[in-house]
């Protein structure tokens, strides 16, 4: 046998798209791709990060200012706190599936960061927000470097003992201020009043939790997401389609770690204060149990379920005392019946119904822009079906 | 010397304990592929409702201890009837390494809500099972709870390791972890030996901490730290050897005593957690996990 | 049978190629684009690739065959850089490649599928294609921001889907996909990268006959524009579509040739009559 003949080399042709005419198409059409690739477009702007986050930012700053500075409103804040710090574990354990249970220590880092450069070194709030998230970049590089090139349940082991002895370092320091902690953290946002003080602080965190989930969003629905998703299903695989294992095991170590140390900073401006329990077991427990219950892989989920969780925790005495066996259950519940949590059962039963919602949206907004004449209305899917 | 000598009997009493905990992660392990991180809590069980029965409601000590651990052996066999085996007889539920942690985590804290919840935040110690002073030979004092605490460790690493290694059934049980599939096909009923060994291991966990609480008392608390020492000892025999777990483990409650003995009293779990972290980071083949691809 | 030289020859050009006897026939004034000189791979104490030389041109179909156990795989794992050989060396383009990881293999134009078919699950069939194209795959992740790579990538996934007949199928979850349309995406996402070599390890498995004529069609397609180096125990699809053939027995190449011979060698009787059973 030697070159293709002739004739196999016309129906081989193709337009600059790619690839080689395949046994249907060369019967059927000569012209084969172009005429295929036209059939489903693409939808070149993906909206919902960028809307997510300005969603997030008004629809939370509006809850906030109707809660004007209440304790309750308080408790919100406390929780968009730890909503910062789930929606990064979203991408890193759910997403990635990378099994580090680190982030009660970046948080920690945040939090105690924000308390030292704020009453020992006088930075004002934003300066030490770029200042900790400065410091989370190097620790976690640093860390992640070593740290991510262990297999999955080395990486696993290690990071659960990180908080045993990280804690007891920051009861032991009295320069982090021993179990009382530092006191005396500055609100994002001062303002006339304590509640008006409140209000706006917490519109900060708010636009903070927005910022960090349309980042999420914006990662996971992107190219850098579909390699995630290749290699969190299988490192094999991933490394065949020339995804750099190392390189992103370390950016989703180090992005979790700062977003988890942005909450912290979140979580000390809201209280005024920092205490060691931020960096303990148990705050990790409850940062695992906000982002499994609601849903892994679901950024909403983590937003709401930190909240809700948050809530639960300080209100009703009965729920907060039997907490741990409420989310002991409520935990395998969620392992045994959906694994992807309360946003995957939501997603199961609505199914057809989001779907269809979904497309009548996409359709409508497509009109609007025809309307508009603006360019790049298309209709078609665009086949992702990441979770929001 | 002496002071070295006592040190040495506290860490190797400590060490016990890990040691056990870690023999039986790596025996539950080696079977199905679960991390048992209920272990500590089980121990728990075994010190504060040995305590409660006995001291009181006043059962005679040895009543007590039976039915502790017949309670505790049951609270294990209904974790399996209810969550296990729908989790992996019927192959429902996450899968994975999160299944590796998450099962017996939620178990975990279930325990030690419910523990709180019929306990109290007291802590609880059994009576001794071999009362009196601390032994004396030479200089090197040792307490008697201590002896019974080695001892034990050493001849139940001893008997799990034998039954691994010699009887057709330990053989039959490492088969399961090996390959579920080729386990069955050979009629090894995989379901049965994940259910006794969890069994097993739950009441010998238990049997420690009432052996362990009147060194050091037990709260409702106690198992996580403890557990997860366990762990790591388990995770030095590569989570599949008991008789390595405990010699793991040993060292690991030598090291404890004699960091807090030389170096100093108040960081030396800083240190040892710290060593712990560094090795399992930097040499993860002594977890017998290799290097990932790069 | 002629062989390979157990170490890479010096030139890389035609010359070089026919000085260095290389086994392949005339459409192989093409230089060689993937090659392996001497490589051997042990597992505990068995010998699972012994010592083992070829070379690929840049276009043409191939065909590699051998009993269960032979090597074939590990094979196919050495020189797509999953694993790594004990000795030997891999050259990719005329570059010493040994050392080289998976990843930047892949990078080079080293494209393969899977004995199993390795898709994730839960994913569409479209999204399973594109994480092979993107354009940079190096990208930080913050670049993601402003340039998410993903239309373009999708694009290029729905026309490879289309090329192999399955565009129908894009939208869909692998999960709920047949066989062949599996295997027909885990095809699409090897070659939606434009690779130089695509390396299909046993891709008719479990494939009914039809199945496998429109597959033979497909690589017979696909190989006009680059090397396709197919293991398969399908003895008669295999010898019908390639070009030369090589055989491996216990580790060992125990033939490298043309079809015609290969269809006479005592080589091809041996798999026949286990074939035959």
């Amino acid at each position: 046998m030697s070159e293709p003949a002739a004739t196999d080399r016309g129906t081989i042709e193709s337009s600059a798209a790619t690839g080689p005419a395949g046994p249907a198409a060369a019967a059927a059409s000569p012209a084969g791709s172009p005429g295929a690739a036209a059939a489903h477009q693409v939808r070149r702007h993906d909206p919902v990060p960028l809307a997510a986050a300005v969603g997030i930012t008004i629809i939370g700053g509006l809850v906030l200012a109707a809660m004007n500075g209440s304790y309750l409103g308080l408790t919100v804040t406390t929780g968009v706190g730890y909503a910062v710090v789930t929606t990064g574990m979203v991408l890193q354990l759910g997403y990635s599936r990378q099994l580090a249970f680190s982030q009660s220590v970046f948080m920690g880092v945040g939090a105690y960061g924000t308390g030292v450069l704020e009453t020992k070194y006088g930075f004002n709030s934003a300066e030490s927000l770029l200042a900790v998230i400065a410091l989370a970049t190097v620790v976690s590089l640093l860390i992640g470097a070593v740290v991510t090139r262990a297999p999955g349940l080395a990486l696993a082991l290690a990071t659960l003992l990180l908080p045993l002895f990280i804690y007891q370092l920051a009861t032991y320091s009295s320069w982090l201020g021993s179990f009382s902690g530092i006191d005396g953290v500055l609100p994002f946002w001062s303002g006339p009043s304590y509640e008006s003080t409140l209000v706006r602080s917490g519109i900060i965190s708010v636009l903070l939790l927005g910022l960090a989930a349309g980042l999420v969003l914006r990662v996971m629905r992107s190219g850098v997401g579909l390699q995630l998703m290749a290699m969190s299903e299988d490192e094999r695989l991933g490394e065949s389609i020339g995804v750099s294992l190392r390189q992103r095991r370390l950016e989703v170590f180090v992005l979790g770690s700062v977003l988890a140390a942005v909450g912290g900073a979140v979580l000390a401006s809201a209280q005024g204060l920092v205490t060691p329990d931020v960096l303990s077991e148990s705050a990790e427990i409850t940062l695992l149990l906000m982002v499994f219950v609601p849903g892994r892989k679901s950024v909403a989920g983590a937003i709401i379920g930190a909240i809700v969780i948050e809530y639960l925790t300080t209100s009703t005495s009965f729920i907060s005392t039997n907490l741990g066996i409420i989310e002991g259950i409520i935990l395998l519940l969620i392992l045994l019946v959906e694994p992807d949590g309360v946003a995957g059962a939501v997603a199961r039963l609505l199914g057809r119904r989001t779907d269809r919602w979904a497309a009548s949206l996409r359709s409508w907004s497509a009109a609007r822009f025809r309307e508009r004449g603006g360019r790049g209305a298309r209709g078609g899917g665009n086949g992702a079906r990441d979770a929001t | 010397m002496s002071e070295f000598l006592n040190l040495l009997a506290a860490g190797l009493t400590s060490g016990g304990i890990y040691g056990i905990f870690g023999a039986c992660l790596a025996v539950w392990f080696r079977v199905c592929n679960v991390l048992n991180l209920a272990v500590g809590d089980f121990a728990m069980l075994g010190a504060i409702g040995t305590a409660r029965l006995v001291q009181t409601d006043h059962l005679p000590f040895l009543a007590g201890i039976v039915v502790d651990l017949a309670a505790v052996g049951l609270i294990a066999w209904l974790f399996d009837r209810l969550v296990l085996h729908f989790a992996f007889d019927r192959g429902a539920g996450a899968h994975g390494i999160v299944g590796v942690f998450f099962y017996t985590f939620g178990l975990s804290l279930i325990l030690e809500g419910a523990a709180r919840a019929v306990f109290g935040t007291d802590v609880y110690g059994a009576p001794a099972i071999w009362s009196g002073p601390a032994l004396a030979i030479a200089d090197f004092h040792v307490q008697r709870a201590g002896v019974l605490v080695i001892a034990l460790a050493i001849v139940s690493g001893l008997v799990l390791w034998a039954y691994l290694r010699f009887t057709v059934s330990g053989r039959a049980a490492s088969a399961c972890g090996e390959s579920v599939l080729g386990s069955r096909i050979v009629g090894i009923d995989s379901a049965l030996f994940r259910r006794r060994i969890f069994i097993v291991t739950a009441v010998l966990a238990a049997l420690f901490g009432i052996v362990e609480s009147p060194i050091t008392g037990f709260t409702y608390l106690s198992g996580p730290t403890v557990s997860l020492i366990g762990v790591v000892a388990a995770g030095f025999a590569a989570f599949r050897r008991p008789g390595r777990a405990v010699v793991a483990g040993l060292v690991i409650g030598v090291a404890e005593a004699m960091l807090g003995g030389y170096v100093s009293t108040t960081y030396n779990d800083v240190l040892l957690y710290a060593a712990l972290f560094g090795i399992i980071i930097l040499r993860p083949e002594v977890l017998g996990l290799g290097a990932e691809p790069a | 049978m002629e062989t390979v030289p157990e170490t890479p020859p010096e030139a890389t050009g035609a010359a070089g190629i026919a000085g260095a006897g290389l086994t392949v026939p005339a459409t192989a004034a093409d230089p060689v684009v993937l090659a392996c000189y001497g490589v051997t791979k042990s597992y505990g104490g068995v010998l699972a690739v012994d010592s083992v030389s070829l070379e690929v041109p840049r276009r043409g179909l191939f065909g590699l065959c051998g009993f269960n156990g032979a090597g074939k795989s590990t094979l196919f794992n050495l020189l797509a850089g999953s694993v790594r050989a004990d000795s030997g060396s891999v050259r990719i383009d005329g570059r010493d490649a040994t050392e080289w990881s998976a990843m930047r293999r892949a990078r080079s134009g080293v494209a393969r599928t899977w004995q199993t078919v390795r898709l994730a699950h839960g994913r569409t069939a479209l999204d399973n294609v594109a994480a092979a194209c993107l354009r940079d795959p190096g990208q930080w992740i913050l670049g993601s921001l402003w340039r998410p790579q993903a239309a373009p990538a999708r694009e290029r996934a729905w026309a490879a889907l289309e090329s192999l007949g399955i565009g129908h199928l894009g939208a869909r979850p692998v999960d709920g996909m047949t066989l062949e349309a599996q295997r027909l995406t885990e095809l699409a996402r090897a070659l939606v990268g434009e690779p130089k070599v695509l390396l299909a390890d046993e891709p008719a498995s479990g494939l009914s006959a039809t199945q496998r004529t429109v597959l033979a069609e497909a690589l017979t397609t696909i190989s006009a524009d680059r090397a396709v180096v197919v293991v398969e125990h399908d003895l008669d699809m295999l010898t019908s579509i390639s070009e030369h053939m090589w055989a491996m027995v216990e580790g060992r190449l125990a033939y490298s040739g043309d079809v015609e011979t290969f269809r006479s060698s005592p080589v091809y009787a041996g798999l026949r009559g286990i074939e035959q059973g």
